[in-house]
């Protein structure tokens, strides 16, 4: 098989030095292919977007320190690369929308002007047939009369918009991969919805492989191929998306699921408590022994204090980092979790 | 650099830009900086101002054919009246033809020492706050060292040490000291400003977006930075034009700026200060041409700030 299109291989980022040194990244490993849609998972501060950062070659060094692992681009090494080959990569072969559109586009400049800029300095285009891919870029993303929204500034575009336009831009050189990191946290529901369903149609169109970060389980419910779950710098748990929501192996994204409020919840009479996962996450510059997650895992055993599960296959394509993780998958996610999952 | 260098250009240059870049609407920075400005009156009084100062500093005799170092004592102190319409100084000068040969040295001292404070500030505080770490640290140290001269003890000894005190100077010679002194005691300043702007600049989504789409540094500064950060620039430029006349003005007062032959606002307004109770005329009417030569372009300035900040429409 062909090497895949992108692979992180145990990927090791620390920021800062001495007893402050934060381990960001603890070992990411995952991979794209073409056209399919990954989504990583997590809370804040699970290193998502570090982990997005490093892979795009954007991670501001220092305070980040890239410790080990790699990151493999169609099987080439990209960590050690020269920075130019990097840089011409970017936009080119991989690009990446954040989630604050409205502060990832320059003020100063039009969005047609900004998009156009790619046309002009990376394909030597004259600055009229640049402005007028950047218009059929923004009809791309099903922006309305394109040709007049091509002169406008970010700040007069609407979040949705705004997102768009920035998809515009990541597109225009047409990319292999895209990473999309959060693009729908500052956006309301409804626009959510609108912009995953055209990040996911222009996927298909252009047969991209396409990173979903988000925190949002109902985002990644429709689109999303495979799930990756992050915790403290690690992946807990890696699936295609239909074994993760029938069968999720690891307490913490058990705890991700339940932490969904459900529409059926009502029937249980107002005010029918969230049920949020205890605790908070590890600092990072003091992760626990044992498995991380333990302090808040409402299962944790003697050995789960003691020793770091490995993630290690469970099952065709579904591997988890947990002690336990053949019975929690066994479970089912609708059972009530006890602790003789563990004890029998 | 070629890509920083528009960056200087409505400081300076923003009124004979006038080559129609506004007619297309191409989205570009300057282009619709251009048309926003077309359509502001404070820009085209500023202008007039500013072309009228202009006129009077490279074509004196258009205005004046009195030789302004004609000097008659037995006038001394005279009235305004039809022979010297504004009067006469203490030395029986004709104040009005000293105030427009005044015009040149005044606004050429004022625009070379903002010009050289911003630019030489601008690309030091750009590259302090896009290097960051060492080389941050490096050239704000340099930059304290110059900033912490008080201006008048560091005007006075680079001048004393150029030149020997009452020494009869060029008037090139004379004027290219005084920017110099001004530039370098000044420059820190606008680094400041600049590094600061560049710092946040620099930390914005927009550049590592940038980044994230492949632009190499130099588009990342020059594109993305640089524009963003010229507003305070700007604004400091055309303060400091005021300031800097008045610097100079000072310099000169203490007998190590400008001097005869050379005449400036200032030197007329340090003469003026001996006997400003028997002839006022001699310090109005110098100060005159300085708060309306200092107004148009802090006009200028704010009208050349609001046409490149879109946030601002």
């Amino acid at each position: 098989m062909a090497a895949p299109l992108l692979e992180v291989d145990d990927l090791r980022v620390e920021f800062g030095t001495g007893p402050e040194t934060a381990s960001v990244l603890n070992g990411v490993s995952y991979h794209v292919d073409e056209g399919e849609t990954l989504a990583v998972l997590g809370e804040s501060g699970s290193g998502k977007s570090v982990t997005a950062q490093t892979v795009m070659g954007i991670l501001d060094t220092p305070p980040g320190r890239i410790t080990g692992g790699a990151v493999r681009f169609r099987g080439e090494e990209l960590l050690g690369a020269a920075p130019e080959r990097r840089r011409l990569l970017r936009g080119e072969s991989m690009a990446m929308i954040f989630q604050d559109a409205l502060s990832a586009l320059n003020p100063v400049y039009t969005v047609g002007f900004q998009i156009a800029e790619q046309f002009r300095f990376r394909r030597g285009m004259s600055r009229r047939d640049a402005m007028a891919r950047a218009v059929e870029m923004l009809d791309l993303v099903r922006i309305p009369s394109a040709a007049q929204r091509v002169k406008e500034y970010p700040h007069q575009f609407s979040g949705g918009m705004r997102q768009r336009a920035m998809i515009a831009m990541s597109l225009a050189l047409d990319p292999e991969l895209l990473i999309a990191d959060e693009p729908t946290t500052a956006l309301d529901v409804t626009v959510q919805a609108q912009i995953m369903e055209l990040l996911d149609e222009l996927r298909r169109e252009r047969g991209m492989g396409l990173i979903l970060i988000t925190h949002d389980l109902g985002v990644v419910a429709e689109v999303a191929d495979r799930i990756a779950v992050m915790y403290a710098g690690r992946i807990v748990e890696q699936t295609d998306a239909a074994s993760l929501y029938a069968h999720p192996a690891h307490p913490y994204t058990r705890g991700l699921m339940d932490s969904v409020p459900r529409v059926d919840d009502l029937g249980r009479g107002a005010g029918a408590p969230l049920r949020p996962i205890p605790g908070l996450p590890p600092s990072l510059s003091a992760i626990p022994n044992g498995c991380p997650f333990h302090p808040r895992c409402a299962y944790a055993v003697d050995v789960c204090t003691d020793e770091v599960p490995p993630l290690r296959e469970i099952g065709a394509g579904h591997r988890a980092a947990c002690h336990f993780a053949e019975r929690f998958a066994a479970e089912g996610p609708d059972r009530p979790a006890t602790q003789e999952v563990i004890s029998r | 650099m070629t890509e920083t260098a528009p960056g200087v250009r409505p400081a300076g240059a923003a009124a004979p830009e006038g080559t129609g870049a506004g007619t297309e609407h191409t989205g570009g920075l300057w282009a619709d900086g251009w048309a926003q400005l077309r359509r502001r009156p404070l820009f085209w009084i500023a202008s007039a101002l500013i072309g009228v100062l202009l006129l009077m500093a490279l074509f004196p005799s258009l205005f004046t054919s009195v030789d302004p170092q004609a000097a008659d004592l037995a006038l001394s102190g005279a009235d305004p009246s039809p022979d010297a319409i504004f009067g006469r100084d203490l030395q029986g000068h004709d104040i009005y033809a000293r105030a427009i040969h005044g015009a040149a040295p005044t606004l050429t001292v004022g625009l070379l020492a903002s010009l050289g404070t911003v630019v030489l500030g601008s690309l030091a505080g750009l590259a302090a706050g896009y290097v960051g770490g060492w080389g941050d640290s490096l050239i704000s140290r340099f930059a304290e060292v110059f900033a912490g001269l008080p201006f008048i003890l560091g005007g006075i000894v680079i001048l004393t040490t150029f030149n020997k005190p009452g020494q009869i100077v060029g008037e090139v010679r004379i004027i290219t000291q005084v920017v110099l002194t001004i530039v370098v005691l000044s420059w820190p300043l606008a680094m400041r400003i600049m590094r600061a702007a560049a710092l946040e600049a620099t930390q914005q989504d927009y550049v590592k977006a940038a980044r994230a789409l492949g632009a190499g540094p130099w588009r990342i500064v020059g594109r993305h930075i640089l524009p963003n950060t010229l507003a305070p620039v700007l604004v400091f430029a055309t303060i400091q034009f005021g300031v800097f006349i008045g610097a100079e003005a000072t310099l000169s007062f203490l007998g190590i700026g400008l001097r005869d032959p050379v005449v400036s606002w200032g030197v007329m307004i340090s003469e003026a200060q001996e006997r400003v109770a028997d002839i006022p005329q001699a310090l109005f009417f110098p100060a005159a041409f300085l708060v309306v030569a200092v107004l148009a372009f802090v006009m200028l300035g704010d009208a050349v700030r609001d046409a490149f900040d879109p946030r601002g429409r």
